[in-house]
């Protein structure tokens, strides 16, 4: 094992653990998912050859391209998802501040 | 017939005084929406005996007249008018704008600052106009002469079929949208639109349009 082996499995494990910790208190789904994303990241560096071989299955020559493309999509989904909830959350945080206008409005002395 | 003026207001407090004091002599209801100011906007227009809104925070002029549109159909207004609160607009204009609605004859009246040559709009700000009513063409499918002119009367059919989600200035693209969705009929009215070197200072820049671009796009992709 390398020393860039060494360190970044060492931070994937305890990242893991974090995220298992995690899971077993609240139950999220996002927990998992995030487990399952270090194990898969401990198992790559581990075992470099993998990812080559996963890479050369669906045509792409090395191991560590095939890891880039791949989370480059994940960053863009994850960041779709998140431009989603900003979103709703801007327009909620919008109704609210309009029902509160709206409820405290400022009303003039009624025309003679 | 009930007519709400609704007035969206982002610290306007030192020319606010001169719009309410001739909006106020047009006897209809005036509705000021103020937009998180830091200045006394609110307080100006408690002085002129209008309808006074405050957002605790900024939430941008789509935001804001969407909460006085909102308002004015709680209060039973049988027409709205959105009018500017920087002093662009001229209430000379408004029996003519608020006729078509009025009449029955137009559910939006849009006001379109080509249409009598009186307007003096800078040459960059004509250009940026004409590339904003070539996007609303294409995006829309709307042909306006003017698409960005906030100077627009609705019948309480046509206020209530709108519902702006567009919170900053992107609302003035999406606004199209919804009158082409809900099948509204409008009609363009001639309005004087007075550009100063002050309105200019703070008005929406050639810079900001790409801004705004983006805004409605991102927004349209979030829908």
């Amino acid at each position: 094992m390398n020393t860039f082996q060494i360190v970044f499995i060492t931070f994937c494990s305890v990242q893991a653990a974090l995220a298992l910790r995690r899971l077993l208190r609240t139950r999220q789904r996002a927990a998992m998912a995030f487990l399952g994303a270090w194990l898969a990241a401990i198992a790559l560096i581990a075992n470099p050859d993998v990812s080559t071989r996963i890479a050369n299955s669906v045509g792409i020559g090395r191991g560590v391209d095939f890891v880039t493309y791949f989370l480059l999509i994940v960053f863009l989904w994850g960041h779709y998802q998140h431009y989603l909830r900003y979103k709703r959350v801007e327009n909620e945080v919008t109704q609210l501040v309009r029902e509160l206008a709206i409820a405290q409005a400022w009303r003039p002395e009624p025309k003679a | 017939m009930k007519v709400f003026i609704v007035v969206p207001a982002f610290n306007e407090g030192s020319r606010l005084s001169a719009v309410l004091a001739e909006l106020s002599r047009t006897g209809h209801e005036v509705v000021v929406v103020d937009d998180g100011s830091k200045d006394r906007t609110a307080q100006e227009a408690q002085r002129f005996g209008c309808y006074v809104l405050r957002h605790p925070f900024n939430r941008g002029q789509g935001a804001a007249l969407q909460t006085g549109i909102a308002f004015a159909l709680r209060e039973g207004a049988d027409a709205i008018v959105t009018f500017d609160a920087d002093g662009q607009h001229q209430t000379s204009d408004l029996p003519a704008l608020l006729e078509p609605v009025l009449s029955g004859r137009a559910d939006v009246a849009l006001g379109n600052r080509f249409l009598n040559g009186q307007s003096n709009v800078p040459p960059v700000r004509k250009v940026v106009l004409q590339l904003g009513r070539l996007f609303t063409w294409l995006t829309a499918g709307v042909r306006v002469g003017d698409c960005h002119n906030g100077y627009r009367a609705f019948s309480r059919k046509g206020a209530s079929a709108i519902s702006m989600k567009q919170d900053r200035m992107a609302h003035a693209s999406e606004i199209y949208d919804q009158i082409k969705d809900a099948g509204l009929v409008y009609e363009e009215v001639p309005v004087t639109i007075r550009y100063s070197a002050e309105t200019l200072a703070k008005g929406q820049k050639l810079s900001n349009s790409i801004s705004v671009l983006f805004q409605y796009l991102y927004g349209k992709i979030a829908q």
